[in-house]
């Protein structure tokens, strides 16, 4: 085995190069200078804040709403449903941003009945969770899916009530795989662009978030990009730290 | 063995679609590559055919993008053998970055902003831009169609008071990295109106939203610049020449510029 992956280990460095030596490019092209003076930009602020706001936001209804529908899925196992539930985390985002049009927008049902809700920041989180949510679902299924049902039956005969099984055996076991679904879905969220540029535009302060701010400034002011980009990363980075250690 | 075999040749033949990729010096048959302003895609495929056909020369590839992220590609070593951009801004990075004579640059044309109306949108003329409640979205002023909007909306407070750049600003609800962004806000009945050139209005259609034009003394200008690229071994010149001859007037005019 060890001779085979030695031999083995040549042909793994081009893809490791290729993922690994961009991120060290982003912080090899930042100096303390100009990082100083862009995290000094108010627009830079608005932008860190939309994104932990509707990040937060989108976490919250994440939790609230995917929750109830994951146990749904646990129980159910209808393949369409699983498929469904899929498809917004492979979409292009193109795509995500006019399918949300069709519902939330002007011309979609939600603004026929009156309430557009393009160009707001609640278009921002609906895009987000739309991206973001089904990973959380997606590993609370699987969780609660690898309970024995044995051990929940034996509970049950033991006299203990449905909250009791909730509170004692299944999320404590589930936890772990609902805690890392939830800071994937966090972190997608942080990274949401596509959609969200076409759903819900980009205003300073309302629907520009730092994944958009990062787009705009790329064009014409490198540092804030850069800057804005290695504080994504070290989120996102923390995100990831925080799985391991789940996982773990 | 049979292993073995097979991973020499993923790996090979991985290395030769790479190197194939980066050495890609083009044989003499194919057209020359042109890195053009997004609202100059139209008009270059048509200027690119015209000419072509004339000389029976093979067609260009055109790679079109935002001026300032075409700038930036060609900073960071993207091949093209002309570049096309819609202000001076974008141009004169590439220069400043030594990658285009500043001898070279030439205005290509002019083009016109206009403001697009969603059809059936309460907006029967500029000053209702103003009306509160309106859905305005323009270019960021990161790109020139947005720095050309910001110059548009004080040359009207001009006739429509002080206050007109203020109030429509307060309308906006959108800046759009590039301005076909713009359009597409409109066109899709999400936005009400938008500031945008007068050539983009011809490349999504006419019959898709409804066109305010600019008083004469309030009507900005926008100068399209071109010039080849210092590392570019092609001839690029006769196409320049072409571009800005006669014979090229009424196609520039057909996609809405004023050569």
């Amino acid at each position: 085995m060890t001779h085979r992956s030695s031999r083995i280990s040549w042909l793994a460095l081009p893809m490791l190069a290729l993922l690994c030596l961009p991120i060290l490019g982003l912080i090899g092209q930042s100096t303390p200078t100009t990082i100083w003076q862009a995290l000094a930009s108010p627009t830079l602020h608005q932008a860190v804040w939309l994104s932990i706001g509707t990040c937060a936001a989108t976490l919250g209804l994440t939790l609230v709403f995917g929750t109830p529908l994951a146990i749904w899925m646990a129980h159910s196992r209808h393949p369409w449903l699983t498929i469904c539930i899929d498809l917004p985390t492979v979409l292009p985002p193109a795509v995500a941003g006019l399918a949300l049009l069709t519902v939330f927008g002007r011309t979609g049902w939600s603004g026929q009945l009156g309430l557009p809700l393009s160009f707001t920041t609640s278009a921002v989180i609906i895009a987000q969770l739309f991206v973001a949510a089904p990973l959380y679902i997606q590993a609370t299924v699987v969780a609660l899916r690898s309970i024995d049902d044995d051990v929940i039956a034996a509970a049950h005969i033991d006299g203990a009530t449905t909250a009791q099984q909730w509170r004692y055996i299944i999320i404590p076991l589930a936890r772990t795989g609902m805690f890392t679904g939830a800071a994937l879905a966090l972190a997608r969220a942080l990274g949401e662009f596509g959609a969200t540029a076409l759903f819900a535009g980009s205003l300073p302060g309302s629907t520009r978030t730092m994944a958009l701010a990062i787009y705009v400034a790329a064009e014409s002011d490198d540092a804030a990009a850069i800057t804005m980009s290695l504080i994504l990363l070290g989120i996102s980075l923390l995100i990831l730290l925080l799985i391991r250690r789940l996982d773990a | 063995m049979h292993r073995r075999r097979f991973l020499a040749l993923i790996s090979t033949s991985a290395l030769g679609s790479i190197l194939g990729v980066a050495c890609g010096t083009q044989p003499a048959t194919t057209g020359l590559t042109l890195a053009v302003a997004s609202s100059l895609k139209e008009v270059m495929q048509a200027l690119d055919a015209a000419y072509s056909t004339q000389i029976s020369a093979p067609m260009a590839s055109i790679q079109a993008a935002g001026s300032g992220a075409l700038a930036k590609q060609l900073i960071e070593g993207a091949k093209a053998d002309l570049f096309a951009a819609a202000d001076d801004a974008a141009m004169n990075k590439v220069v400043a970055a030594g990658f285009i004579d500043t001898t070279a640059v030439k205005v290509i044309a002019h083009g016109t902003l206009v403001v697009a109306v969603r059809p059936g949108a309460p907006i029967p003329d500029l000053q209702a831009l103003a009306t509160s409640g309106i859905k305005v979205v323009m270019a960021d002023t990161t790109v020139p169609a947005g720095k050309y909007g910001v110059t548009l909306l004080n040359n009207l407070s001009h006739i429509y008071g002080a206050d007109y750049a203020t109030k429509v600003n307060a309308n906006v609800v959108s800046y759009e990295t590039n301005v076909r962004a713009v359009l597409q806000k409109i066109t899709s009945g999400e936005a009400d109106a938008g500031i945008v050139y007068a050539s983009d209005v011809v490349a999504v259609g006419q019959d898709k939203v409804q066109v305010l034009t600019i008083p004469a003394d309030a009507a900005v200008i926008a100068e399209y610049v071109a010039a080849p690229l210092k590392a570019s071994h092609r001839t690029t010149q006769p196409f320049l020449d072409y571009i800005v001859s006669d014979a090229a007037k009424p196609i520039w005019a057909q996609y809405g510029f004023n050569a």
